[in-house]
């Protein structure tokens, strides 16, 4: 499983590719901006977006939006889903997953259970690797 | 675990660096939006990964500054330095 995390804190891009890497199978490829995460998204082609709500300047569901306008070249049921990092947890979960988003995870979250938090969002099947 | 906290840590202390001259600002009744902006913008960051690194006490205090009002940021800011500082010596 790829998946692409996107925050504009360094600290927060670390942080998740130590706790999703340490899975077998899971690769993850970082963007720090929406530009960025546009671009990574097109020449990576991630099964699965983990975006920072706060995006400097945009906000997620601005970058939510131009992801789903992305042409994943292969069709709509190709296109990756998109799970939310946010520190605002419930106060806007509801608002983003009628935006389109797969789920929402809390910021701080806990490095051990990420990964396994991700797969159970995505419904897939995930490696235990290393606790 | 132990690597990603030493490497917190360092990171700890740029922080300091970097909230130490604002703080002075916000003390000395010089800081402008741009200052004001710069502390939320690093407390909001540190507020999201202190806890997941280990140090929750980092998370708890930088929500306190991401929240503040104007008339309260010294003062939060001062009290986040405070706890950054105490995380350092802690582990020395």
């Amino acid at each position: 499983m790829k998946l692409l995390v996107v925050d504009d804190d360094p600290d927060a891009l670390v942080l998740a590719r130590f706790a999703l890497e340490r899975r077998p199978g899971c690769s993850v490829v970082t963007a720090s901006d929406a530009a960025g995460a546009v671009e990574a998204m097109r020449r990576e082609r991630p099964d699965a977006v983990l975006l920072d709500f706060y995006l400097g300047e945009h906000d997620g569901l601005d970058v939510l939006a131009r992801l789903a306008a992305e042409d994943t070249g292969s069709g709509e049921e190709d296109r990756p889903e998109v799970i939310f990092l946010t520190g605002k947890g419930e106060e806007v979960k509801d608002c983003l997953l009628a935006a389109g988003a797969r789920g929402v995870i809390a910021k701080p979250f806990d490095p051990a259970t990420l990964a396994q938090t991700v797969a159970d969002l995505l419904g897939a099947k995930i490696d235990p690797g290393r606790e | 675990m132990n690597e990603l906290r030493d490497y917190y840590r360092g990171r700890i202390r740029e922080r300091i660096a970097e909230l130490e001259p604002l703080s002075a600002e916000l003390a000395a009744g010089r800081a402008g939006d741009g200052e004001r902006s710069a502390v939320r913008q690093v407390a909001h960051q540190l507020k999201g990964t202190g806890a997941s690194y280990g140090f929750p006490a980092v998370s708890e205090s930088a929500a306190v500054v991401d929240g503040a009002a104007d008339d309260d940021l010294a003062g939060a800011l001062a009290d986040l330095l405070a706890v950054l500082h105490a995380e350092l010596a802690e582990e020395t």
